[in-house]
């Protein structure tokens, strides 16, 4: 009695090892090969790049057409396309922040932290740093801004914010603090690039350093005072 | 004796399912956290991504042949009127600046790239892209050094670009990027390469500190894509000093 039932025992675990050696085999399959969800993820990330550029080209096109549309039409009614390429030359200029511009957005103050020193502490963190302003200065962008100043000195493309020891080198001119930093652009959205929680403004407000913003309907923001020179590029044709 | 050798045979079965059961738990298992997916769906998205890419690349075209349709119309004009053919130059010049031209020169190119998977230290997700102030550094060196025009896996750097993270993707001029980084700078590439390799500089900082692969290369040339998207200002007007 006892040996048969052993015996059962051995026909019953058999077979269950059978079926599991065999789905295992099925998972060994060509077709059914197992790939990383790293793998996928890398091509899902390149395909929405694909795609968002795609929505990108798109719109440049639409943008392109109006145009050629409206030099055909100015070219018709006024003989020539002098106007609209004015439009055009001055489009280009505000872009590369060439011109004066106003419109509404925040002014957001920075300050070194009035607060005493934690015993030991290092008095850096009590300062403002050119890593944060560049910090709350790509906050910035990212919540939509249009155009954006550092006590009144433009932020252009190749602006560089540098340490240089007690100041801050912003486009090759040195600035103490406090620093102002004014951004044309939905006031909304600006306040809550500065505000908003895990934001660099909130960080640096646990640290005790002064950060105050303020919504305004008209700021003016100065033009790049400098000159752009180009002596290593090239525009290839 | 019989029942001690049929004892031992179902031990040993019992043994052999054990070691089975378990395999076949770590295949589930891998499935969930970081195991696979069939293969199935892996083709699909090769498929759609191969699309995606031919689609972009007529759509380029097309975009090519409406610029050069624009600057005929342009040019065709400069040709009557002196007024005009200013108006051009101009329009080049802070079409220029503003990143919307296609440039070459000297310079260097930067790779940055995650650290080679630690399988004992196993981090979920990527260094480069969760700490981006990185690259907004070597950008802000970069353009200290005198860069002329700087790109990030193509991407144009321009006054409104910004590096977002949002979720698992770093948003270029809200374009999803992945590593490797690989940024292009144009202008004095003694200059550019030393404002980066300083002892205990950005790059030392990046390769010591969170273990990054970084290489760094001067080239005699280099090209750099114009910025890839119409702006428009919203809020923004210009006005005249009086």
């Amino acid at each position: 009695m006892k040996e048969k039932a052993s015996r059962l025992n051995i026909l019953i675990l058999s077979i269950i090892l059978g079926f599991l050696i065999s789905i295992q085999i099925r998972n060994i399959n060509d077709r059914h090969e197992y790939v990383s969800l790293d793998t996928i993820r890398d091509y899902k990330q390149s395909l929405e790049k694909e795609r968002t550029e795609i929505e990108k080209i798109e719109l440049q096109i639409e943008d392109i057409q109006d145009k050629i549309d409206d030099y055909r039409t100015t070219k018709i009614r006024d003989g020539d396309i002098t106007k609209a390429l004015n439009d055009e030359v001055n489009k280009y200029k505000m872009i590369s922040g060439l011109t004066n511009v106003h419109g509404p957005g925040v002014i957001i103050i920075i300050d070194d932290a009035t607060r005493e020193l934690i015993e030991g502490e290092d008095p850096n963190a009590v300062l403002v740093h050119d890593m944060d302003l560049l910090n709350i200065i790509n906050d910035l962008k990212t919540a939509g801004a249009e155009a954006i100043s550092i006590n009144n000195q433009r932020i252009l493309s190749s602006t560089e914010i540098d340490c240089s020891g007690f100041t801050i080198e912003i486009n090759g001119q040195d600035y103490g603090h406090p620093y102002i930093i004014k951004a044309i652009g939905e006031p909304g959205h600006l306040e809550a690039a500065i505000n908003g929680p895990i934001t660099t403004g909130y960080l640096l407000k646990e640290y005790g350093i002064f950060v105050e913003v303020n919504v305004s309907a008209y700021i003016t923001i100065p033009k790049y005072d400098g000159d752009m020179e180009y002596e290593y590029l090239i525009t290839k044709k | 004796m019989k029942g001690i050798r049929d004892k031992f045979l179902l031990g040993l079965m019992c043994g052999v399912l054990g070691i089975v059961l378990a395999l076949q738990f770590r295949v589930v298992q891998g499935n969930y956290l970081e195991g696979g997916i069939p293969s199935q769906r892996l083709l699909e998205l090769r498929i759609e991504l191969k699309k995606a890419q031919d689609e972009k690349q007529s759509l380029m075209k097309e975009l090519d042949t409406y610029r050069n349709n624009l600057k005929e119309i342009e040019e065709a004009a400069s040709e009557e009127n002196e007024i005009i053919k200013k108006l051009n130059e101009d329009l080049e010049k802070y079409k220029q600046m503003a990143g919307f031209t296609k440039v070459k020169g000297p310079g260097i190119e930067l790779i940055i790239d995650d650290p080679p998977k630690d399988v004992e230290f196993d981090y979920d997700g990527s260094v480069i892209m969760a700490n981006y102030d990185l690259l907004l550094t070597v950008i802000n060196n970069l353009n200290s050094a005198g860069a002329e025009a700087i790109s990030i896996n193509e991407q144009r750097i321009v006054a409104n670009t910004e590096i977002q993270l949002a979720g698992s993707s770093l948003k270029i001029n809200s374009v999803p990027t992945a590593p490797p980084y690989i940024i292009r700078a144009i202008g004095d590439s003694d200059t550019l390469k030393s404002s980066l390799d300083w002892r205990y500089g950005i790059v030392s900082k990046m390769r010591d500190y969170w273990n990054l692969q970084v290489d760094m290369r001067k080239k005699d040339e280099i090209l750099i894509e114009r910025y890839n998207d119409i702006i428009k200002y919203k809020y923004a007007e210009t006005y005249n000093e009086r």
